[in-house]
């Protein structure tokens, strides 16, 4: 079940939402949190049933060494550290176990010449989120950052529906205090609606933007014949509108129906594409992620180091990037692109050291390039196709313009394509964002109207064979 | 503040850099997260103290930065 399925929005979401309110009406403040907990691991087992027992385990495995961490706060002691290194390798290896196998058995065919089977099981659901929440809650819990821990509340702060699958990557006190909140289960008409709104942001930013996008990315992308540098750029373009509408629109949609529930999650999306650095391009794109990568892999790998150097910080920047890139998934287009925006903001610290700022225009035009060519590695199945789209991007295939037989794309469609990459790059530098919105956001005929008719639009997408799964679903 | 606002002077390699109690990341030019983990890092040896990572990404300006550092000081 995806959040922008009929099912999620015409029936779990409704019913969930009711439930919980009609159970706060009882007074008794576990009964709330239990039916939000069952929901979420009906939402996770819709989605993929075979894998719950995996999502039941790690919740359990990481809530005992929780029990412990938090037990012995008091005590500082080496078996202490060495239980939340245990705690955080095993999770490591878990995600490496059931995402990376593959990749690590063809590394090592490659490398040692022999020919093991490849293991061909699909990744679990959501496991590279819940992995990394899991892993920043046990050094939190190491740190005495975790108040008021319990079962039931960390059951439903590991499984929460609105986020398991594909974040935001939250903190537990970011959410844990808000289900204790004594107003936590009475309906509120302001977040009802302020969370109805921004879902339906989501959603057509999902079925209408995103899954419009899709098919030009695709044509461009799936096209084995030399490609004009119109035709590259229209696909590289298509895959960066069709990943950002995409990805912002699902955490919209999550914000949107959390909120319903009295529960503000974080922020992920604040406009990348005006970021006028490649720094300031990760404060605003999957900000929940670049957080973790800040604060739980880039200041341990510094704080290990005796001296912090200019350099040394540069490898470390490098390095962490690199590792968010395979975070994505096991394949070398992965980690280029992590690497390839690894050198980027080494280059900006250079270049920030010698206090020759860039005129603005340059400095947006140089990040929002890099960005582009960046994600078609992202895009790419294999390194190969990853090269074919970037050599079509200068000219170094075809000519300026042509009018390829794309699959299926006909030489008016592909006049389509450039309006639809007009639109979207008025929509996301001149547009307000999601965020703009939900600020400016008050219940007003207007604002019904808008809803509802964004909805309406949606909804005929959604219907449509147009429509597709998120692209996060698969990392 | 005086003594944050040293440490802030030297990390930016800025001598007339000013700042306030408000003043976030967002505010003043060139504070990315290597000058936070900078500014971080010459905080804890000025001040003794040390932050729990959790605790440096919750810090949402210098005025909060500045509670912490007074909490931690009176704990130790």
């Amino acid at each position: 079940m995806s959040f922008h399925s009929f099912a999620f929005i015409l029936v779990f979401l409704p019913v969930v939402v009711a439930g919980y309110f009609a159970l706060g009406r009882l007074g008794r403040p576990a009964l709330p949190k239990l039916w939000l907990l069952a929901a979420s691991l009906v939402f996770y087992a819709a989605g993929s049933l075979a894998d719950l027992p995996l999502l039941l385990g790690s919740l359990a495995v990481n809530g005992a060494l929780a029990v412990y961490l938090l037990r012995t706060q008091t005590q500082a002691g080496a078996g202490r550290r060495a239980l939340l290194m245990a705690g955080v390798a095993a999770n490591v290896l878990f995600l490496c176990t059931f995402k990376y196998a593959a990749f690590f058995v063809d590394l090592f065919n490659h490398a040692a010449g022999t020919a093991l089977p490849r293991p061909h099981t699909g990744f679990p659901l959501g496991i590279s989120f819940f992995t990394i929440q899991q892993i920043m809650f046990l050094v939190d819990c190491y740190e005495g950052l975790v108040e008021g821990h319990n079962w039931l509340d960390y059951s439903l702060f590991g499984g929460f529906f609105a986020y398991v699958t594909m974040g935001p990557i939250v903190r537990w006190k970011q959410v844990a205090a808000q289900w204790n909140d004594p107003l936590a289960s009475r309906a509120s008409a302001d977040n009802i609606a302020n969370g109805l709104f921004v879902f339906v942001l989501g959603l057509f930013k999902k079925v209408v933007l995103a899954d419009s996008f899709f098919r030009w990315a695709d044509a461009g992308f799936s096209y084995a014949h030399p490609l004009s540098m119109a035709g590259g750029w229209i696909a590289a373009l298509s895959f960066t509108f069709q990943l950002y509408f995409d990805f912002s629109g699902y955490t919209d949609m999550a914000i949107g129906a959390a909120l319903m529930l009295n529960i503000k999650l974080p922020q992920n999306f604040n406009s990348p594409f005006r970021a006028l650095n490649i720094s300031d391009f990760w404060r605003r794109w999957h900000i929940t992620l670049t957080n973790f990568i800040t604060t739980y892999l880039y200041t341990p790998m510094l704080r290990s180091m005796k001296q912090v150097t200019f350099v040394r910080a540069l490898a470390a920047t490098f390095v962490s990037m690199t590792i968010a890139g395979f975070w994505h998934g096991g394949n070398w287009t992965f980690i280029t692109f992590g690497a390839l925006h690894g050198v980027a903001l080494v280059i900006h610290q250079c270049w920030r050291k010698l206090k020759r700022p860039l005129p603005a225009p340059i400095a947006w035009l140089l990040t929002f390039t890099f960005v582009v060519v960046a994600l078609v590695f992202f895009r790419s199945a294999t390194m190969g196709q990853a090269l074919h789209i970037v050599q079509s991007m200068f000219g170094l295939q075809g000519g300026l313009f042509s009018y390829e037989p794309w699959s299926g794309i006909d030489r008016v469609d592909q006049v389509m394509g450039i309006a639809w990459m007009l639109c979207g790059s008025a929509i996301l530098l001149r547009a307000p964002n999601s965020l703009d919105l939900q600020r400016r956001f008050a219940p007003s005929w207007a604002a019904l109207a808008l809803s509802v008719g964004l909805a309406g639009i949606s909804f005929v997408y959604a219907n449509s064979v147009v429509s597709r799964s998120f692209v996060y679903r698969d990392f | 503040m005086t003594r944050i606002q040293t440490v802030f002077q030297d990390v930016f390699d800025d001598p007339q850099l000013a700042i306030t109690a408000a003043s976030t990341a967002s505010e003043v030019p060139g504070w990315d997260s290597l000058t936070n983990i900078n500014l971080v890092f010459a905080i804890e040896r000025e001040f003794k103290v040390k932050f729990a990572l959790g605790e440096i990404q919750e810090l949402n300006n210098v005025g909060e930065m500045e509670a912490l550092i007074r909490k931690k000081q009176r704990r130790a």
